[in-house]
């Protein structure tokens, strides 16, 4: 135990000695550090100035606003929201308009043209903000020492008017909800209207006025229905009276096939009277013959001729236009 | 209201319209075959008559006959005679119309009003009942007669009008060329005959002899072709 701390003390001794030793070059160090502390100092205070702009070239904007509530020096004045300008000084001009004199850093100074608007904006809500706009870029840049009129936008300035107005409106609002108002009676008809709507003849009666016009149309339009009805069953009854079965169509085509039979027939009986004829030619071979022949003959011409007649009849039946078939004096 | 009585005429207008259409189709029983075969034979057989065809005349007449005589209709019957007889007043041939008498008495007021008018002796009640043509023709005076008539659409009806006037002794000459001209028109052979007849007798009358020889070469021209049967 005890040798092992017995080097301690030594060791101790040995420090303390080192260190109430004087150290080399004492003031210079001191000095060096004075110095460089001073150095960081006015460094950060010059690196500073220059990252606020201090020394950069800057150009001289005066805007000349009526009321200068809200601006304070320093503030910026923002374009497309970002700063290139500040407020460096304000004054009150000879004519009583508020000056708010802005430097603006040369190299932002390109920005402002002689046609850029300058807004001076005062919201209800949070500060008030100086703002450029430039529409032509094109055009001939701002000279120094340029002197503009800032438009005052104040939103808090039309509070007053808002409040006059929604005044009104309440007013408006109370007399169009008063129970003597046009709203009201409005209403009121609205009322009595699905009151009848809901009566005898619904909507027709609200319509035509009364209950017995009401009936009037709905009497008619069931006339109208039960002669619609009626119509379809005569047009059903045309259509097949035309192209039914024993309909015109049919029966005209039957026709035209009777027809052609009957030509037929008389196609034969032609060529039997050419027989007889040719008979006759020998007159006198066979008389007897001749004779029998030609009354069988006209009985049978004589029927040809009758499905003859019968045919126009029939047709003379069916055509539609026909007048009347009664002898008329003349 | 109005609506309404609107909604039902313009309905009211267009059914009809439809109706009108399907009339034809679909509205009258089919006539029967007595009636077409009398209606076409009276028909003919007029046509054939003005013609000059005799035979056909006959036979359709005859035909005609026997169709109404199924019906046992003396009316109709009696109708059928009248004709034929207005057709022989049209071509003046004056001869009294026997065979309507016969039927007379079973023959409708109409009916023998108008056998009284063409036999000329029309009282006013009869001329109320004849058809409108003659009624017309009936009630004209004898300057403005030729004007009624000629105005007149169906020509048989002219010279019918035409005829009666001349049994009561009335047809003034206008009268004469009027029935001359119609029946010249229609080509009926034997009215155009008779009546360039009295027009020669008037033309000899007057004693203008040029007219009538002209009316008689007229009348030569009709009568050189026969009508054939």
């Amino acid at each position: 135990m005890t040798s092992p701390s017995q080097p301690e003390p030594m060791a101790a001794e040995l420090g303390e000695a080192e260190l109430i030793r004087p150290v080399a070059h004492l003031r210079l160090k001191a000095f060096a550090l004075l110095f460089f502390t001073l150095f960081l100092v006015v460094g950060s205070a010059l690196y500073l100035m220059v990252a606020r702009g201090a020394f950069e070239p800057t150009q001289r904007l005066v805007l000349i606003a009526d009321d200068s509530e809200g601006v304070v020096v320093g503030m910026d004045m923002t374009f497309s929201g970002f700063p290139i300008g500040r407020v460096r000084r304000i004054e009150l001009g000879g004519d009583g308009t508020a000056r708010i004199l802005i430097d603006v850093p040369q190299k932002d100074a390109h920005w402002l043209r002689v046609s850029s608007v300058f807004t001076l904006v005062r919201g209800i809500v949070g500060g008030t903000g100086i703002r450029a706009y430039t529409g032509m870029l094109e055009d001939a840049a701002l000279p120094d020492g340029a002197e503009r009129p800032v438009l005052r936008g104040d939103a808090t300035a039309e509070i007053p008017q808002l409040m006059s107005s929604a005044r009104d409106l309440l007013g408006n609002l109370n007399a169009l909800t008063a129970p003597d108002s046009a709203l009201g009676t409005s209403l009121g008809n609205v009322a009595t209207l699905t009151e009848r709507l809901q009566g005898p003849g619904g909507a027709l009666g609200m319509l035509m006025g009364s209950e017995a016009d009401a009936k009037k149309i709905v009497q008619t339009l069931d006339r109208t229905n039960a002669l619609l009805a009626r119509i379809d069953h005569m047009a059903a009854r045309a259509d097949e009276q035309v192209f039914g079965a024993q309909g015109l169509m049919p029966e005209a085509r039957a026709t035209v096939i009777e027809l052609r039979k009957l030509l037929a027939d008389a196609r034969t009986s032609l060529t039997k009277v050419d027989a007889v004829l040719v008979q006759a030619q020998a007159v006198g071979s066979n008389v007897a013959e001749g004779t029998a022949d030609l009354g069988a003959l006209r009985a049978e011409v004589e029927a040809s001729l009758r499905k003859v007649d019968g045919l126009v009849n029939e047709i003379n039946r069916r055509w539609p236009f026909a007048g009347e078939k009664e002898i008329v004096l003349p | 209201m109005s609506c309404t009585s609107m909604l039902q005429a313009t309905l009211r207008i267009a059914v009809s319209g439809f109706l009108a259409v399907l009339a034809g189709c679909a509205g009258k029983p089919p006539a029967p075959d007595w009636q077409l075969n009398a209606y076409s034979a009276s028909d003919r057989a007029v046509q054939a008559y003005l013609d000059g065809r005799q035979r056909v005349e006959s036979a359709e007449f005859a035909r005609a006959r026997s169709e109404i005589a199924r019906t046992g209709d003396a009316a109709q019957l009696a109708r059928l005679e009248l004709l034929r007889c207005a057709a022989q007043v049209a071509s003046l041939d004056l001869a009294p119309c026997t065979r309507f008498d016969a039927l007379a008495q079973d023959a409708t007021p109409t009916e023998r009003a108008y056998a009284r008018y063409l036999a000329g002796r029309a009282d006013p009640a009869d001329i109320a009942l004849l058809p409108l043509a003659q009624q017309a023709a009936a009630r004209a005076g004898p300057e403005q007669a030729a004007a009624v008539i000629a105005g007149q659409s169906d020509p048989l009806a002219q010279l019918v009008a035409a005829g009666a006037r001349f049994t009561r002794g009335q047809a003034s000459p206008q009268l004469v060329q009027l029935a001359v001209d119609t029946a010249s028109r229609q080509g009926w052979r034997r009215p155009l005959l008779a009546w360039l007849g009295v027009q020669e007798k008037l033309a000899e009358g007057r004693g203008d002899e040029p007219q009538a020889a002209r009316l008689r070469r007229r009348m030569a021209i009709v009568n050189q072709e026969k009508p054939r049967d």
